[in-house]
């Protein structure tokens, strides 16, 4: 047997040469070794046969601990998603993505020849349901491809320290730039406050008139992280905040939505900025409309808006369309960038009954970083727990091809704080010829002044505060 | 009179009254409270059960007219030149009559079998059945809310000191002609061999009276009454987006109303229904604001809850629940 498995590794890394030496017509992805050596990904631009090579040839067995079985010719990568929660119209799509893009690179050898397993858990969206699915996993896996919630993922995080074990947050807090809180995470995309921060400036920007703002989220990291930057936007944009409803909104509470409402309504504001989800948005779009207040411009955190509410049988569609605005760190579907197209059709080769979806391609950008990590990793010889860490986090100028924005784990938070947003609005005819997944961009790579100039000394909401 | 006050009174003139908007409210939101709290009742009258389940079959209600509306178009395919209220109210009755089906076969295959059981027992079957529909239901929804595809849109009927909501007239309607429904069911042979069964099982079965009819007959009509409780929360203004994997728990807020009207009263959780859902509308219209700060965020929500706490120490059994005796 030991005979067949060498014959069989000598084959596969034959063949891996073979095909890395072929014209392939890819882009290059560059990224630091663990070791300060550099690897080079190779990527075909139709998202088809991907392989790796590596300078100086590392051709010996990587160090291994948990989660990679050099017998069985695997790495397992755990998932920590809220399938059945509050997000999981959100999270679901994710981790159909992370499942495409690993079918798609195990069929094409996987990491040198090791084919990736995911190992995924549906947390419900509790933190002690995560941290319980944690204990479970972190004996079986090498790196956790996302953890989803912000409350969730602190949960997790002294024992992640403690346990060497690098982790992708599912979650767009501000604190997971703070180096209190960073050092086995791999971010990416804009926090929630530099959103808000971004997106008000664009909409006073594009609108002159706008002097007022009403302020309203959920409670706890997402909605109030995102409320602290509106209201910086507001103070520095000289907008004066008739209404504050931060941490009020609770999409399971009726009372809360129509209290939001009618605080709404009677408050006026110029700009309504809402950060829940499309349960509540629909909710309380609906019902200020209902009262009659139909002319502000709606804004808020990127997954408040749901396509849901612009499909061609639901009742806000036109009068979303004419007054949402939101923020995309990843091109949404519509996007045509070479690391978009390239998803997209990785997805429908392997998913031929997709629905256009935006979050599928945040989804994309979070497998390609768990890539980026392993394959560093492998390159620097160590796929242990502590050796993929070091190799995620010594990550620089992680390149997505147009997909996202270029992510950096190295230098301080301020070089590390992803500041560029896609501007995107609501695009339901789009939607329903299937030719996005609901919404368009309006505006590709802004940043606001605020944003440029802002300076990161720690998280914008502390959580439990 | 001040120029001052001309002008507020012009202005409430020619904008939505504040106090009328909120009784629209309260009309929309207890007339949903009042059909789940109706459902509830009726299969407690008649199996001593507390359907833990009954949001489930909301949700599974809302996403059948979904389902046959925007995605079969069920009947629609069949009348294609019928107009778009015929063909929803076709696919609303369809899910209807799937609803009493679901509810019938859930009685007569879990909670038959548990006839003559503890009742904190059965009460755990009802929890294990919510769990099974619930997550059913969830697949089925998947991941992005669906919309039911209702004909009303977000047209309302402005009066100019008040605008009502299409969907909150169809609702008042249905709402009513429900009630009315049960009134007349109740006084049928049906609904005496139910207010029988609820009386006394055994007493019930020496006269004659079929009880797993009568278990499946109330099973039928609560399962409906919260499929209908379930269409109406999905549609504007309420969660305008359809029917998501929350809609569910919106019928836990149904209890207070229970509590209030009294566990075994029709006309109990009619009135509770009715209560409730004006004291949430008015306490987020009023209690709101830089002089209601010290209540905190959210008091809206707990109003019920104190009012439940309150008819509780006033009348333990509900405002028209009946007075158990026992003797000692």
């Amino acid at each position: 047997m030991k005979i067949k498995s060498r014959w069989l590794a000598i084959f596969l890394t034959l063949g891996l040469v073979l095909a890395a030496c072929s014209p392939s017509g890819g882009d290059d992805t560059t990224t630091t070794a663990a070791d300060g050596g550099e690897a080079t990904t190779t990527t075909s631009g139709d998202g088809g046969d991907a392989t790796t090579t590596t300078e100086g040839e590392m051709m010996d067995d990587p160090a291994v601990d948990v989660g990679v079985d050099l017998e069985a010719g695997t790495i397992t990568v755990g998932l920590l998603s809220d399938l059945t929660g509050p997000f999981g119209p959100l999270v679901a799509p994710f981790v159909t993505a992370h499942e495409v893009y690993w079918e798609e690179v195990n069929e094409n050898g996987g990491i040198n020849g090791l084919q990736v397993e995911l190992e995924v858990r549906d947390t419900g969206y509790v933190v002690d349901n995560h941290v319980q699915l944690y204990e479970e996993l972190k004996d079986q896996v090498v790196m956790f491809g996302h953890s989803t919630g912000s409350p969730h993922t602190v949960a997790i995080s002294p024992q992640l320290a403690e346990d060497g074990i690098l982790a992708i947050p599912l979650t767009w807090y501000s604190g997971w730039t703070d180096p209190a809180l960073s050092s086995n995470v791999m971010h990416h995309g804009n926090p929630y406050c530099i959103e808000s921060m971004n997106l008000i400036s664009w909409i006073t920007e594009q609108m002159p008139d706008i002097s007022t703002v009403a302020i309203a989220s959920f409670a706890g990291d997402y909605g109030q992280d995102s409320a602290a930057g509106a209201k910086l936007a507001a103070e520095a944009l000289g907008l004066e905040v008739v209404y504050d409803a931060e941490g009020l909104v609770n999409a399971a509470d009726e009372a809360s939505l129509t209290e939001v409402a009618n605080g709404i309504v009677a408050a006026a504001p110029d700009l309504v900025w809402l950060t829940a989800n499309g349960t509540a948005l629909g909710a309380i779009f609906g019902q200020a409309l209902a009262a009659g207040f139909d002319s502000a411009v709606w804004s808020g955190a990127a997954p408040t808006f749901s396509p849901a509410l612009i499909a061609p049988d639901a009742p806000l569609k036109d009068p979303i369309a004419a007054s949402w605005y939101s923020g995309s760190y990843y091109e949404p579907w519509s996007g045509t960038s070479a690391g978009t197209e390239a998803a997209k059709a990785s997805l429908l080769e392997r998913r031929p009954d997709t629905t256009p979806l935006d979050f599928y391609m945040g989804g994309f950008v979070e497998a390609q970083m768990t890539h980026a990590a392993l394959q560093a990793a492998y390159d620097a010889g160590d796929l242990t727990q502590a050796g993929v860490l070091a190799a995620g986090k010594a990550i620089e100028n992680l390149d997505f091809d147009g997909l996202a924005p270029p992510e950096t784990y190295v230098g301080d938070a301020n070089t590390q704080l992803q500041r560029v947003i896609h501007i995107i609005q609501p695009d339901p005819e789009g939607l329903a010829t299937g030719m996005s997944g609901g919404t368009q961009i309006v505006e590709a790579n802004y940043t606001a002044q605020i944003a440029a100039d802002f300076d990161f000394q720690s998280a914008c909401y502390t959580l439990g505060s | 009179m001040t120029p001052d006050l001309l002008v507020v009174i012009a202005q409430e003139a020619s904008t939505p009254s504040k106090f009328a908007q909120m009784v629209v409210d309260g009309v929309n939101l207890g007339g949903i409270y009042a059909l789940l709290a109706v459902g509830f009742v009726i299969i407690f009258r008649a199996t001593q059960v507390l359907n833990f389940a009954h949001g489930a079959l909301a949700a599974l209600g809302a996403f059948l007219v979904a389902s046959f509306a925007t995605v079969l178009d069920i009947p629609g395919r069949w009348i294609p030149n019928a107009p778009a209220w015929v063909s929803w109210t076709g696919a609303v009755f369809l899910a209807l009559i799937a609803a009493a089906l679901i509810g019938m076969a859930l009685e007569r295959v879990f909670l038959r079998p548990m006839v003559g059981e503890e009742l904190f027992a059965v009460a755990i079957v009802t929890l294990g059945m919510d769990i099974v529909v619930r997550n059913i239901t969830n697949d089925w929804i998947g991941p992005q809310p669906r919309p039911l595809g209702d004909p009303f849109g977000i047209s309302v009927f402005d009066l100019g000191w008040v605008r009502i909501p299409y969907t909150v007239v169809t609702q008042t309607v249905v709402a009513l002609l429900a009630v009315a429904l049960i009134a007349y069911f109740f006084r049928s042979r049906m609904g005496v061999a139910m207010r029988a069964t609820a009386f006394d099982q055994e007493a019930a079965r020496a006269q004659g009276i079929s009880v797993g009819r009568v278990f499946s007959t109330s099973w039928a009509i609560g399962a409906v009454l919260a499929a209908l409780a379930g269409i109406f929360i999905s549609l504007f203004p309420r969660r305008s987006t359809g029917v998501d994997p929350t809609t569910a728990f919106f019928a836990f807020r149904a209890f207070p109303a229970i509590i209030i009207g009294g566990l075994d009263s029709v006309v109990g959780a009619l009135v509770g229904g009715l209560i409730v859902g004006f004291a949430e509308a008015g306490a987020s219209s009023y209690l709101v604001g830089e002089n209601w700060e010290f209540l905190g965020t959210g008091f809206a929500g707990i109003v019920p809850y104190l009012l439940m706490m309150v008819v509780l120490i006033i009348r333990p059994y509900g405002l028209f629940g009946t007075e158990e005796i026992r003797r000692v």
